[in-house]
């Protein structure tokens, strides 16, 4: 076998990916507390290293358990396909699970197959027959005589599970007791596939209760869960990491999906784990709508998030529209991710309204992403949007809306929905971009809500639309209601949708209770023993509207 | 019969055209190698196969393709693939012994096997294990009957 050496020591890598390239290493000589530096396979899963700490640690002994179906083999082959080189292969053994003609077949519909691999970096090999013969020590015995021969950097036991289910009924008729024979068995295929110097992978179906007390799952260094969540009609793939000595990893489970390109884990860190270098900017954004941006003292706060809430029809979609297209307009690219429409609908209305967006959609400076798949995680939908914010180094994003984003969710993460916001919106934040999201909220016309989540604690900044019933008209209003950043007014504005999009009308004055939507004039009604501050007359009292846009003093 | 693509039939009749050049090249008489060259060639690919197949997952391809190469040849029914996946029952035409197979036959039989083997792993792994048994052999394009039709 030929002689390698280990990963050279080097400080402050931790946590951070190492590329995947062969670099020699070893303690660092005469430094006597200088500790053995892990190196780090990439696994070629996008997300996985993220949740691993940055990578798989090399010659790692680890154990890949779940339930039948739930992604173990082809993440595995993802991984294999991924490091093996003609160098460095792996060997994939294959035992008494999926036949292996039936799993090259389905296995090669993957992006990440690549038949040139074959042979020369990955040799699959079929341990059936010996497994059929009750022949454990013959197991053992090839599979240590095959990494000996071509000295693997990985090699995957798929599935391991019918290997142990033999010892066990072997041991069973022996003499000596099952679990240390099995954990015997285990220990020196670990031992003999470590010294090799390999990262080893041990495919398993387990069920959760198999957790506890099994010799399997001690030896391992590595123990990789991967669970499909059903609730009501929804299937959820999740990924824990249960252990990995030596890694720091993220805790939790991360939700997973299986496409054309395999596996990919969408880390509840969202893939930024690393310090922002992102400094708060004290730039302004113009929203598109100048009266808007008056009232806000310039715009919204660059890196700021805006809650805009309102219900049905009253032109939130069109706020968020202008924002982005304004932002186009000075260079500033941007994503738009909506739920409720395709994209090619939400493009034509904004060009309905003179808002040009195609063009910036070709040229590579809007991205319009369609997120509805079924049974859409949080994590997924964020890391859709953060890729999106990446790739067209966006600086103004708009979530339209949040409703829909709920609906589009499995249920079981609608129970933490708000948690889930507040990671989200962290997230992008984080990225320095300004984050709008839109929220339907039900009007009532005896309160003012700002949102159906109680989320208002996670935005910046709170605009909020509502219709009121004026002079037998329904008609909008808006009102900036909080502003984190800096003072705003406190006027509620008229406004119109028009063919132009939103168009700022006049402060409305001389009515009381506007905020319920069913304003009356000052100095009717209840309300009129408080007093009014503004306006304070009956001039507005059996006022007729002349005229949209005009003051209704 | 369910029918052979022409590649596969082109393919199988270079790889027995192989073999029985092979015995012919090393002077070996006929009489003296009793192993055929539809036999030589099935053994070949048994020995890729196994490897990443399994014993019982080559026999199974085996007689599969026998079954169905048999539908048009029967007189490949004598044949018997053995536990360990090799054939017997096969006879050779050249060796001057009783001539149960013609070498129509054996190319329906070797065909066969690539066939399956086309329609299960797909073109580019079947060329894979065709270039690691003959790896000086530049095998065509394969299209397996169902991707044919």
């Amino acid at each position: 076998m030929k002689r390698r050496t280990t990963p050279k020591a080097s400080r402050g890598t931790r946590g951070k990916p190492s590329d995947n390239t062969s670099t020699p290493s070893t303690t660092a000589p005469n430094t006597p507390r200088s500790s053995v530096v892990i190196r780090k396979l990439k696994t070629g899963v996008p997300g996985l290293d993220e949740v691993l700490g940055g990578g798989l640690p090399e010659y790692s002994f680890n154990i890949l358990a779940g339930a039948p179906g739930c992604g173990k083999t082809t993440l595995a082959h993802q991984i294999i396909f991924a490091n093996a080189t003609p160098q460095k292969p792996a060997i994939f053994f294959t035992v008494l699970g999926e036949p292996a003609i039936k799993m090259l077949r389905y296995q090669q519909q993957f992006s990440f197959f690549d038949k040139a691999k074959l042979d020369k970096s990955i040799r699959f090999i079929n341990l059936s027959d010996l497994v059929l013969k009750n022949d454990l020590a013959a197991v053992l015995a090839e599979i240590i005589k095959q990494v000996e021969e071509l000295s693997p950097g990985i090699v995957v036991v798929d599935s391991f599970r019918t290997v142990v289910r033999k010892a066990q009924s072997v041991v069973a008729g022996s003499a000596g007791g099952g679990d240390v024979e099995l954990q015997a068995f285990v220990q020196t295929l670990a031992l003999h596939l470590t010294s090799w110097q390999a990262t080893t992978f041990l495919i398993g179906e387990y069920t959760d209760g198999e957790l506890r007390d099994n010799p399997v799952f001690t030896v391992a260094d590595g123990l990789f869960w991967l669970s499909q969540v059903t609730e009501r009609n929804s299937i959820v793939r999740k990924l824990q990491v249960i252990k990995c000595r030596g890694q720091e990893t993220v805790p939790g489970l991360h939700t997973f999906r299986i496409t054309g390109d395999g596996v990919q884990v969408f880390p509840r860190t969202f893939g930024l784990t690393a310090p922002s270098d992102k400094k708060r900017s004290t730039l302004r954004q113009s929203t598109g709508v100048p009266e808007l941006d008056i009232m806000m003292g310039g715009g919204i706060a660059a890196g700021e998030s805006v809650l805009l809430g309102g219900p049905s029809g009253s032109g939130k979609s069109i706020l968020g529209t202008h924002f982005v297209a304004e932002g186009l307009k000075k260079g500033e690219p941007g994503v738009i991710a909506v739920f409720e429409e395709l994209p090619t609908q939400y493009v034509a209305r904004a060009e309905k309204m003179g808002i040009k967006l195609d063009a910036a959609r070709k040229n590579g400076t809007l991205e319009v992403i369609y997120l509805r798949p079924l049974d859409l995680s949080v994590d997924e939908t964020v890391n859709e949007i953060v890729t999106a914010v990446k790739r067209v180094k966006a600086k103004r994003v708009v979530i339209d809306s949040l409703v829909g984003f709920e609906l589009a969710l499995a249920p079981g993460f609608r129970t933490d929905f708000r948690e889930s916001l507040y990671r989200m919106i962290v997230a992008l934040t984080r990225l320095g971009v300004t984050v709008i999201s839109t929220v339907e909220v039900e009007e009532d016309f005896t309160s003012l809500g700002l949102s159906n989540y109680a989320i208002s604690f996670l935005s910046d900044t709170i605009i909020r639309l509502r219709y009121v019933s004026l002079d037998g008209q329904l008609r909008r209003m808006l009102m900036v209601v909080k502003m984190r950043s800096g003072k705003h007014s406190i006027d509620t504005r008229e406004y119109e949708i028009t063919s132009k999009g939103v168009v700022m009308g006049e402060r409305l004055r001389g009515y009381q209770a506007l905020t319920t939507g069913i304003p009356g004039p000052w100095g009717w009604g209840p309300a009129s023993d408080a007093g009014p501050t503004e306006g304070a007359s009956r001039r507005g009292q059996g006022a007729s509207r002349r005229g949209r846009g005009r003051d209704l003093e | 019969m369910q029918s052979i693509s022409p590649a596969s039939r082109d393919l199988a009749r270079r790889l027995l055209a192989r073999e029985l050049a092979r015995r012919k090249n090393s002077g070996t008489n006929p009489s003296a190698d009793p192993v055929p060259p539809a036999a030589r060639v099935c053994d070949k690919l048994r020995a890729v196969l196994v490897t990443f197949a399994g014993i019982a997952g080559f026999r199974s391809l085996l007689t599969r393709a026998l079954t169905l190469a048999a539908v048009g040849h029967p007189e490949l029914k004598g044949l018997r693939v053995n536990p360990d996946g090799s054939l017997s029952g096969i006879e050779d035409g050249e060796s001057g012994e009783k001539t149960a197979a013609t070498p129509e036959c054996d190319e329906a039989l070797v065909a066969q096997l690539l066939d399956l083997l086309v329609t299960f792993v797909g073109e580019g792994l079947t060329h894979q294990l065709v270039s690691q048994a003959w790896p000086d052999l530049h095998a065509g394009p394969l299209r397996s009957r169902t991707q044919v039709k």
